[in-house]
């Protein structure tokens, strides 16, 4: 992973100190509730409903065991005793106090973690491919790109006042699983025919109240330029974006409503200012950072062999045999294996992890994979470097720590965000039904037999749960005090990018679960024999659904 | 008072800020004050206000500076005689003046000063300052003199701005 050096340090030194000034100023009240709000938000700090939630930034995705066992200490001395994996990929606590804020981010740079551009109308963590550098289809690791994103884009001093909220997801695999379409902006890593590394740039994809795929605003970006180009989409958003109106003021809008073409064009004559700053990244400055990310000294092993005594494994154990093919995936280099650690078992808050299990996890990372860990967008935990041979005790000790349910890509591996029961944004809760279609849906083979879903629940409009580009979606609404649930169908987080259609008129909390049910049933009968859900979907629309849901 | 922060110092300021609801240059006082017009009304005038740009300076804001595309433009011709370029922030959140003054230190090449007023905090001095901001007015004069070591809140930072900086990634 990246490695700080004495000049990031410096930088965290200074923020914690520039942030424990602020608090102090706005304690003694030197400093307004409104001056201190972006402060304190630009620094991932929210005032929830219950107590003050303060997001961790993890630079896409990725983090050592050192900073877990950290996290899980802070957890445990200043909060709950739990934190909880965001949709950005960040760790998330619920209970800190505000005067303990400036001791908690003193204690979390000192293992090169922050809070820095967590929230606020700023560039956001960028994010990217939980399987970066290990994935089968990759083109090229996507990880040194994205560090110098967040290095551009921390404490940028021209958009530290942005319309809105700013979110950057890169993508380098034939497979999206960092849904590059569904964000302000996307960047695409490809390579030209000659092999070299090539940017392909999309603006004004989100989700939110008005979900829009992002368009093509440039394609075959010298890589040098990445940074450069950035900087000049950033301008024409900053200047032209609305900011009369909180809703309309994502880039989507912008975009819109300039056009494609115009916006791009304006991007464009921008990026002629742009492009000869410092900015520019150099072949010393790309190689220092691929340097960090270069892939570990991996032991060559017979594939076949590990392979060999994994079907022996599987023979002995069905549950393990169950665990290796939902929760196990391929990866590049023979011998080795991607392991997706659940954190969905029914019951528990989608995305929640103990301090206990943080720190058991820490010892298995650094046993099993490396010391490295990641999370991901769908709020699970991968440890990316597995050999293939540790994979049965490593499964074992998943399972005493309820980390290895075997449910990832199902139903019940859904994308939950923290809800009415935390969030002061939300207009219905959104753990409760989570775990409602969990109970509803536990039996693993009627699961398996529906295959792959992706389900995703929202609290509110915001669509922090990306209800809208689940295959199946619900998003929390408020109609007169009461909590009702909204349902959509055919969203695609994938490379088919599609945004879901609502069903029809919303349900209760209670009706949810046999909505589901319904909408399962209706698969069940309609699907051609191997079809996936999104599948039948896609063929048959959307209406045998709804009229079997409103029969 | 002694309310702008320029170059450093903190100075009592010999310009007067005329708002947008003056409509002509005729009801200003008599010349030999120093004013600063709003856009619209210093390019209404420019036979004037060109001429005597130690008498004349400018404020706008990114209402202004986008009203139409054009706006950039008209002001261009002149930029490189301006003595004083302000820059309103009708809010503090609102960071359209960052980019502004960006554009007019790089793509117009202005050298006179800019200065950052309206809702103008010391939290944000650093970020006003790499983005070509000199000079700062505060709406009273500050008290706390800490105030300025917010100007170097950071020794380091990680990308290159109106300050032509080198950043990290290119050193290492």
């Amino acid at each position: 992973m990246y490695q700080y050096d004495s000049l990031d340090r410096q930088i965290l030194q200074e923020r914690v100190a520039q942030f424990s000034d602020q608090t102090q100023r706005y304690l003694n009240g030197e400093l307004s509730e409104a001056e201190f709000l972006p402060l304190r938000l630009q620094n991932g700090l929210y005032i929830q409903r219950l107590a003050p939630m303060l997001r961790i930034a993890v630079p896409y995705g990725l983090y050592n065991t050192k900073q877990l066992r950290r996290l899980a200490e802070i957890t445990r001395n200043y909060d709950k005793g739990y934190a909880h994996v965001s949709t950005r990929q960040n760790f998330q606590i619920n209970w800190p106090r505000l005067e303990d804020v400036p001791a908690i981010l003193g204690e979390l740079a000192e293992v090169d973690m922050h809070a820095i551009q967590t929230s606020g109308n700023c560039i956001r963590n960028t994010t990217t491919d939980e399987y970066a550098g290990v994935a089968l289809d990759e083109v090229e690791d996507p990880r040194p790109w994205c560090e110098l994103i967040r290095q551009w884009s921390t404490f940028h001093p021209e958009f530290a006042g942005l319309p809105r909220k700013f979110k950057i997801a890169v993508c380098a695999t034939a497979s999206d699983r960092a849904a590059f379409k569904f964000h302000d902006i996307g960047v695409e890593l490809v390579h030209d025919d000659d092999g070299h590394t090539r940017f392909n740039i999309y603006a004004g994809g989100g989700l939110g109240r008005t979900p829009v795929i992002g368009q093509l605003i440039k394609s075959q970006l010298h890589w040098k330029h990445l940074l450069t180009y950035l900087e000049a989409t950033l301008r024409v958003y900053n200047l032209r974006g609305r900011r009369d109106n909180k809703y309309k003021a994502r880039i989507k809008i912008l975009v819109k409503a300039m056009g494609v073409e115009a916006f791009a064009a304006a991007v464009e004559e921008e990026w002629q200012f742009t492009k000869t700053s410092n900015n520019v990244i150099s072949d010393s400055a790309i190689a220092h950072v691929k340097a960090c990310f270069a892939p570990p000294s991996y032991q060559v092993f017979d594939d076949s062999s590990c392979n060999r005594e994994l079907a022996s494994q599987r023979m002995e154990e069905p549950a393990f045999a169950l665990w290796l093919d939902k929760n196990v995936n391929a990866h590049k280099q023979p011998g080795y294996a991607i392991v997706n650690l659940s954190l969905k078992p029914t019951g528990t808050a989608p995305g929640d992890v103990t301090d206990y299990q943080m720190d058991s996890v820490a010892d298995l990372a650094d046993k099993f994979s490396g010391g490295l860990l990641r999370n991901t967008h769908k709020q699970n935990i991968v440890m990316a470097d597995v050999c293939k041979n540790d994979l049965f005790e490593l499964w074992q000790d998943l399972e005493r720590l309820g980390l290895a349910t075997p449910n990832l890509g199902h139903l019940t591996d859904a994308i939950c965000c923290p809800g009415g029961d935390y969030c002061a944004l939300a207009n219905a809760k959104s753990i409760p039904v989570a775990e409602a279609i969990q109970k509803r849906f536990d039996d693993v083979d009627y699961l398996y037999d529906l295959g792959p879903i992706d389900l995703n629940i929202s609290g509110c409009m915001n669509a922090c749960g990306h209800h809208h580009i689940g295959h199946i979606g619900i998003l929390g609404v408020d109609k007169k005090g009461q909590e009702f649930y909204q349902v959509s169908l055919g969203g695609d987080m994938g490379r088919d990018a599609a945004i879901a259609k609502i069903l029809g008129p919303s349900f209760s909390a209670e009706e949810v679960p046999d909505v589901i049910q319904t909408v399962l049933d209706t698969y069940l009968e309609k699907r051609i024999e191997g079809e996936r859900f999104i599948e039948t979907y896609n063929r048959i629309g959307l209406q045998p659904f709804k009229e079997r849901a409103y029969a | 008072m002694l309310n702008v922060l320029k170059d450093g110092q903190f100075i009592s300021d010999e310009w007067a800020l005329v708002d947008k609801s003056v409509g002509s240059i005729e009801k200003l006082p008599a010349s030999g004050e120093k004013t600063i017009l709003p856009l619209s009304l210093w390019l209404a005038n420019t036979e004037k206000t060109a001429a005597a740009p130690d008498h004349y300076a400018v404020w706008l804001d990114g209402d202004d500076w986008l009203d139409d595309d054009d706006t950039p433009q008209d002001l261009a011709p002149y930029v490189s005689q301006l003595k004083l370029i302000c820059i309103n922030f009708p809010a503090f959140t609102d960071g359209r003046g960052y980019s502004i003054a960006r554009q007019l230190r790089a793509n117009h090449e202005f050298t006179g000063e800019l200065r950052a007023i309206g809702d103008v905090l010391r939290d944000q001095l650093q970020f006003y300052q790499r983005c070509g901001f000199n000079s700062y007015a505060f709406s009273d004069e500050p008290k706390d003199p800490s105030l300025l070591n917010s100007l170097e809140d950071f020794s380091v930072h990680y990308q290159d701005a109106a300050d032509n900086y080198l950043p990290p990634f290119s050193r290492r």
